[in-house]
C-alpha cells in the first residue's frame, strides 16, 4: 500500500513535467510571460506552473518586508490571487516579475498601512523604526544591535538578518531586498518602486551602509 | 607621475563592489586604478562585499507543499466564485467591528464611572485618596505572576484563533494577522522585561494593555466562532 502510494506520487510529479500547452511545447519551457498568457486564457496548468517558479522568490520577499512567516505566506497568497483576479487584464509589457513584485510591492505596502492604522489596543509599542523620527517608548530595551546579536547567538541567521532588515526604513529595505537579495535589477525595482534608478540605486547604498554595523557583529562570531 | 584622483564617492565604490561578483563585470579602469593604489577605499570595498556576501548567505524560506496547495485551491476557488466570497467577509468584518465597539464601550463606560466615583466623593475620601496617591505607584502595579498568566492567556487565545480550519475570507485572514500582531507585541514586551525586569516603563505599558488585549481578542474568537 505504501508503495502503491510512493508510485502514485512519484507519477504525479513526472507527468506535471510532462505538461505542456495545446502545441506540445512543456510548459516548464514556456516563459513567465507566456504561461500567464495561457492562464488568461484559462490554463490552470500554465498557473500552477507559475506559482511553482515564483513562489519561493515572492515568500521571501514578502518575508523579509514583514519579518513574520506566517504573515508572509498569506500575503504570497494574496499575491498569486491577485494574479488570478487580474488575468485577464494582463499585458506583457514589462517583464513578468517586474509585474509580480509590483502586485507583492503593493499588498506589502497595504500591510504596512494597516499596522500603522492598527488601533492602540492592539499594540503596545512601535517596536521597530519604520520613520526615524518614531521614538521607541521602550528606552529600556535595550539597543536593536543586541538584540540582533541575542537572534544570532541562538543560531537564526536568517532571523538575525530580518532584526537587521528591521531596522530600516521601508524604502531603503524594499530596495534592497528586491536587488540584492531577489536579484532584480536596478531598472526593475525602479519601475516595481516607481523611483527614478538613481533613486534606487542611492537607497541600495544607503541601506547597506545603515546594516553594516550590524552584520559586522555577526560576522565576528562566525 | 600619476595623479591619484580624488576617492570615489560611496556609490561608486558600491557599484565596484558589486561588479566585482558579476558575471559579466564591468568594472570601470579609472576606478580599479584607485582602488589598486589606495587602501582606505580597497578596505571599504572589502566591507562593503562582506555585507553582501553574508547578507545572501543567510538561508531562504521554503515554500511547503501544504502552502502550494492552499494557493492553488485558492486559486480555483476564485475563479469558481469571480470574488462572491467577498461578501460573507464584508459581514463579518461587521460583526466583529461591532463585538469590538462594544467591548470598548464597555470599557469607557467603566472608566467614566469610576473616574465619576472619585469626583463625586472627594470630601468623604480625600484622606484615604492622599494615603493612597501616597504609596509608591508599584504598590498598584500586578504582580509579575498575574502579568505573566494574563500574557499566558493572550497567548493562548492567539494560538486558538489559528488552530482548526483556515480562515476563507479575507476578512478572517485579517482577524488573524492582528492576532499575530497581538502575540508578536506581547513576545516583545516580555523580552523587554525579562531582560530588564526594574524597567517601570515597560510594566506601565504592559499593564494599561494586557488586559484590553485580552477582551479584545476573546471578542475577536467569538466572532469568528459564530
Amino acid at each position: 500500500m505504501a508503495e502503491g502510494v510512493g508510485k502514485t506520487a512519484a507519477w504525479e510529479r513526472s507527468s506535471r513535467l510532462r505538461l505542456a500547452d495545446r502545441t506540445g511545447v512543456p510548459l516548464s519551457e514556456l516563459g513567465d510571460e507566456e504561461l500567464m498568457l495561457r492562464h488568461a486564457e484559462g490554463s490552470e496548468a500554465a498557473f500552477e506552473e507559475l506559482v511553482r517558479r515564483r513562489q519561493k522568490g515572492v515568500l521571501n520577499y514578502i518575508y523579509r518586508m514583514v519579518q513574520n512567516r506566517q504573515i508572509a505566506e498569506e500575503l504570497t497568497q494574496e499575491v498569486f490571487l491577485a494574479l488570478v483576479k487580474n488575468a485577464e487584464r494582463y499585458r506583457p509589457t514589462a517583464k513578468f516579475t517586474t509585474y509580480l513584485y509590483t502586485i507583492a510591492s503593493n499588498i506589502v505596502a497595504k500591510e504596512w498601512a494597516r499596522n500603522k492604522r492598527r488601533p492602540r489596543i492592539f499594540s503596545l509599542s512601535s517596536w521597530y523604526r519604520n520613520d526615524e523620527s518614531e521614538i521607541d517608548p521602550i528606552e529600556q530595551v535595550g539597543d536593536d544591535a543586541a538584540n540582533v546579536l541575542a537572534t544570532f547567538q541562538r543560531g537564526e541567521v536568517s532571523e538575525a538578518v530580518n532584526a537587521a532588515l528591521k531596522r530600516l526604513p521601508e524604502h531603503l529595505r524594499e530596495a534592497f531586498v528586491l536587488h540584492r537579495l531577489q536579484g532584480l535589477s536596478y531598472e526593475e525595482v525602479a519601475a516595481i518602486t516607481d523611483a527614478p534608478i538613481g533613486t534606487v540605486k542611492s537607497r541600495v547604498v544607503r541601506a547597506e551602509h545603515a546594516l553594516r554595523p550590524l552584520l559586522k557583529r555577526f560576522r565576528e562570531y562566525m | 607621475m600619476d595623479r591619484m584622483r580624488p576617492h570615489p564617492g560611496r556609490s561608486e565604490l558600491f557599484a565596484y563592489a558589486e561588479q566585482l561578483a558579476a558575471a559579466n563585470p564591468a568594472i570601470p579602469a579609472e576606478t580599479a586604478r584607485h582602488i589598486a593604489r589606495c587602501p582606505a577605499c580597497a578596505a571599504e570595498v572589502q566591507r562593503i562585499r562582506a555585507s553582501l556576501v553574508f547578507l545572501e548567505s543567510a538561508p531562504e524560506l521554503t515554500p511547503s507543499e501544504e502552502q502550494t496547495a492552499q494557493i492553488l485551491a485558492a486559486a480555483r476557488s476564485e475563479r469558481r466564485t469571480g470574488g462572491k466570497a467577498s461578501s460573507a467577509g464584508i459581514r463579518f468584518v461587521v460583526r466583529t467591528a461591532k463585538g469590538i465597539a462594544c467591548a470598548a464601550a464597555v470599557f469607557i463606560m467603566g472608566a467614566v464611572s469610576f473616574r465619576a466615583v472619585l469626583i463625586e466623593q472627594p470630601a468623604v475620601h480625600a484622606a484615604s485618596a492622599r494615603a493612597v496617591l501616597a504609596r509608591p505607584a508599584v504598590d498598584n502595579a500586578p504582580s509579575p505572576e498575574t502579568i505573566r498568566k494574563v500574557s499566558s492567556d493572550i497567548r493562548e487565545l492567539a494560538t486558538v484563533l489559528q488552530e482548526g480550519n483556515r480562515p476563507q475570507s479575507p476578512a478572517e485572514w485579517r482577524s488573524r494577522r492582528i492576532a499575530l500582531a497581538v502575540r508578536e507585541d506581547l513576545a516583545e514586551a516580555s523580552s523587554a522585561l525579562e531582560r530588564n525586569p526594574g524597567c517601570e516603563r515597560a510594566r506601565r505599558l504592559i499593564t494599561v494593555n494586557l488586559a484590553r488585549q485580552a477582551d479584545a481578542l476573546k471578542t475577536l474568537y467569538v466572532e469568528r466562532t459564530l
